[in-house]
């Protein structure tokens, strides 16, 4: 490679808390190269992004720009330094107009101070123009699709003189012509020697429009090397790591129970289109898909917290019309939230009322006053159980770790005794050792019948403890795994191939 | 560990307010002889009656995030209607009692819609609610003072057990032991804290959190109109004019109390701390014959000084 890079990383280190995320990465990019960043869930690709945009300081290592030493202190400092960033969840703000957004910060103004609409305008339509795109450059962001928004977005680091533009799974939601259009921006990039860190799990892209690849695996940079001289297979294999041996938890090959949840036709909006698909009583079923595919949505209407705008869903052959989650509960339906911080605890209270809210009406003597002694008596049982680890059980839950925390919320489910539980991204944000102790949890529940709905985005995960799978993708079901399908390469596989359904 | 040990630092907030409370009460009787004696104490308690009951249903609105300014009006309203009912057809006292939480819990309704089914921001639901409810006041007695009631009218508010005790006072304490079991022991409550620590989270918790809303919404407006009925038989008379200082004081005696603006925590037996606190400075600066004009500057900065260690305090806890 050439000897004039844009942006260096010497070996950075990050850890967070004793955990150890990035380990000694050496990266490097020039100006006009577009660098694909492959890598599983958890590899450590968004703390390395998060480390060049200056959301996180490396632990350890030295960050140099055009082989200046230099630190990056924050996102606003990163972005004086020509480092921008896009993120899965745009940061533009919907009210304002396209333009606006484009120029916000470097509005250009007149000899009289005041803002130069004209100049401003005539800039981004030019713009637009040459990169075909029709977007009305005065309506308002939050009123457009979102792949309009993302090249918005594009074009906002273009005008902010980006020398290198990283885009964080830009494609998610994209058509394929929306695609073609992203391309044609990424090559003008290119031209005019911006650096690009183009970050996706789908190879095809890859190969269409990306030089080079790096390959994270475990917060560890396995290989960086040039597109066209690694295969497919080889990608894979890297990424995946492992002795690809299926280490399955769950060792139940084949399940069969009657049918405890109908799911027909859900359409939803542009997220969900007809899908389909029964679960049966006592079976841990998984929906697994990746942003954008519409699993976290069907989770979420499982549980009434979206309506479906078609389609039906069945729970022990009654048709649920449910408007919010308290309805879902009466029907035996309850859920673990992805978001655990936004959704699921409340940080003020104690542990013990954390676990104990669902199912609080159940602890009332008949004058309606809590019964203090049972409802202790309830969670302690599950203390016990899942192990959680806490200094009293008068604790404010926001003092324990994310892995407690989230044993915490599992057993706020299971206290409130239904049939089947949803837990949508089931260990997001927690560490090894809890992932398991919450794996087996969940195989436990399944065994005393409770039926089991984990959506994720980890294959591992799934596989690991999942009698079928169930793949979105572009918000229709892909495929359905059971038995010896559920494997963790052939999923994987399939996930990185082609759209459309599976033959 | 160190963070929790700098929690329970600041849980103490509670003793804060105590030594705060304690303070005034000897700086008081230092400088004149005439606060500490039984009448006058005894005079605080029945002044504070309607405060320390309003100040229970403030600080469950408070926990959950929202706040409740429309109390003057609503006191107005629940004043003239059961004052000119009461003259009207000579009605007993409960009965009387009975109109003023009506009409209390109806405009603690109309809130609670604006608040859950319109989503205004509580504030401003409540700011306009209680224009309303004092115009009304306003239009229903034509402006007039409602005189010439039934001596029976001043019972609550001017009687007193064993000839030292205001039952006004004993009335509040009541209040306060209930609020005190509500807080403590039921489930509405832990709900309601959990809907002030993250709406979000107890909506997906399956609590129907509108419906908690507009209860706690009603249950304010229905304190509301017992303090509306026992000002109003302390004084003897029916004015629309009556509580324009209670939503500023009710909020300032929770807030003192150390219930969080920001929603989540709070004690209601707290605020009752914060409304002696209230009472005391201004018995205690009216025994030193201390202007209104000054007094009003004097509730302005406790107000603001109170908030601005609870925001401090959030801040740090972040």
């Amino acid at each position: 490679m050439g000897d004039k890079s844009f942006l260096r990383l010497e070996n950075i280190a990050k850890s967070f808390a004793s955990n150890l995320v990035l380990k000694d990465v050496n990266f490097s990019i020039e100006p006009g190269e577009v660098r694909a960043l492959l890598g599983e869930n958890g590899a450590g690709k968004s703390t390395m992004i998060k480390i060049i945009a200056g959301v996180h300081r490396p632990t350890r290592g030295k960050i140099y720009i055009e082989e200046k030493e230099t630190t990056i202190a924050d996102p606003k400092d990163g972005l004086d330094k020509g480092i921008s960033v896009i993120y899965q969840e745009l940061d533009l703000l919907p009210a304002l107009t396209v333009v606006q957004n484009i120029f916000l910060g470097i509005e250009i103004k007149n000899r009289a101070g005041m803002l130069d609409k004209k100049r401003m305008d005539q800039m981004v339509q030019e713009y637009f123009d040459s990169m075909d795109i029709s977007i009305d450059i005065h309506a308002k962001v939050g009123e457009l699709p979102i792949a309009s928004q993302q090249m918005v977005a594009i074009a906002k680091a273009v005008e902010h003189d980006a020398r290198l533009l990283i885009m964080d799974e830009p494609s998610s939601s994209l058509t394929n012509r929306e695609l073609e259009v992203l391309y044609k921006q990424i090559r003008q990039l290119k031209e005019r020697n911006v650096a690009v860190i183009y970050i996706s799990h789908r190879l095809e892209e890859v190969y269409d429009i990306c030089d080079t690849v790096t390959i994270l695996r475990d917060g560890v940079m396995l290989r960086t090397s040039k597109v066209s001289q690694m295969d497919r297979h080889e990608m894979v294999t890297l990424m995946i790591g492992r002795e690809i041996t299926e280490n399955r938890i769950n060792m139940r090959k084949e399940f069969e129970a009657p049918v405890i949840l109908t799911a027909k036709g859900i359409c939803l909006d542009r997220l969900l289109h007809d899908v389909s698909f029964e679960v049966k009583k006592g079976e841990i079923f998984g929906i697994l898909g990746l942003v954008g595919s519409g699993a976290i949505e069907l989770g979420k209407m499982l549980y009434g917290v979206i309506h479906p705008d078609a389609g039906e869903i069945k729970v022990s052959d009654k048709i649920l019309h449910m408007k919010m989650p308290a309805d879902a509960l009466e029907n035996s339906v309850s859920y673990v939230p992805d978001e655990r911080r936004a959704h699921g605890i409340f940080p003020l209270l104690s542990v013990e009322q954390n676990s104990v809210i669902t199912s609080i009406r159940n602890y009332t003597n008949r004058f309606g006053f809590l019964d203090h002694k049972k409802v202790k008596a309830a969670f302690v049982e599950y203390v016990d159980r899942f192990g959680i680890k806490i200094a009293s059980t008068d604790q404010p839950i926001r003092f324990l770790s994310g892995g407690n925390q989230q044993k915490a919320l599992i057993a706020r489910t299971l206290l409130s005794d239904t049939d089947i539980i949803i837990l949508s991204c089931p260990t997001k944000g927690i560490d090894v050792g809890s992932k398991f102790d919450i794996y087996s949890i969940l195989i436990d529940c399944a065994k005393q019948g409770k039926t089991i709905i984990a959506v994720s985005q980890e294959i591992t995960e799934l596989v690991r403890i999942c009698d079928r799978i169930l793949m979105l993708k572009e918000g229709e079901v892909y495929h359905e795994y059971m038995g010896d399908e559920i494997s963790e390469t052939l999923i994987y596989h399939d996930l990185l191939a082609e759209r459309g359904r599976k033959q | 560990m160190s963070t929790e040990k700098k929690e329970a630092f600041y849980k103490d907030k509670g003793f804060g307010t105590v030594v705060v409370f304690v303070l005034l009460i000897i700086v008081f009787s230092v400088i004149s002889d005439a606060f500490l004696t039984l009448n006058n104490i005894m005079t605080i308690l029945l002044q504070n009656s309607a405060l320390v009951i309003m100040s229970m249903g403030m600080t469950f609105v408070i926990i959950t995030g929202g706040i409740d300014l429309s109390v003057g009006g609503n006191m107005a309203l629940c004043t003239i209607c059961s004052s000119m009912l009461i003259r009207q057809y000579n009605l007993p006292v409960i009965v009387g009692v009975l109109i003023c939480l009506a009409v209390g819990g109806i405009v603690g309704l109309c809130n609670g819609f604006c608040v859950t089914s319109l989503g205004i921001p509580p504030l401003l639901a409540t700011i306009g609610m209680d224009s309303v409810a004092r115009g009304l006041a306003y239009i229903i007695c034509n402006g007039a003072t409602i005189s010439n009631m039934p001596e029976s009218f001043k019972t609550l508010g001017r009687g007193y057990v064993f000839n030292v005790i205001p039952i006004a006072a004993i009335i509040a304490a009541v209040v306060v032991v209930i609020y005190v079991i509500i807080q403590n022991h039921t489930a509405f409550a832990v709900s309601t804290y959990a809907i002030g620590g993250n709406e979000q989270a107890a909506y997906l918790s399956g609590i129907k959190t509108k419906n908690l809303l507009r209860k706690i919404y009603v249950l304010m407006g229905v304190t509301c109109g017992l303090a509306a009925y026992i000002n109003a038989s302390r004084l003897g008379v029916g004015l629309a004019s009556v509580g324009t200082d209670m939503s500023f004081d009710a909020v300032t005696a929770t807030v003192l109390g150390g219930t969080s603006i920001a929603g989540g925590s709070g004690k209601v037996q707290r605020a009752v701390l914060g409304a002696f606190i209230i009472g005391v400075i201004f018995n205690g600066l009216t025994i030193l014959n201390v202007q209104s004009f000054e007094q009003q500057v004097a509730k302005g900065m406790i107000l603001i000084l109170s908030i601005g260690v609870d925001t401090v305090r959030n801040r740090k806890e972040i």
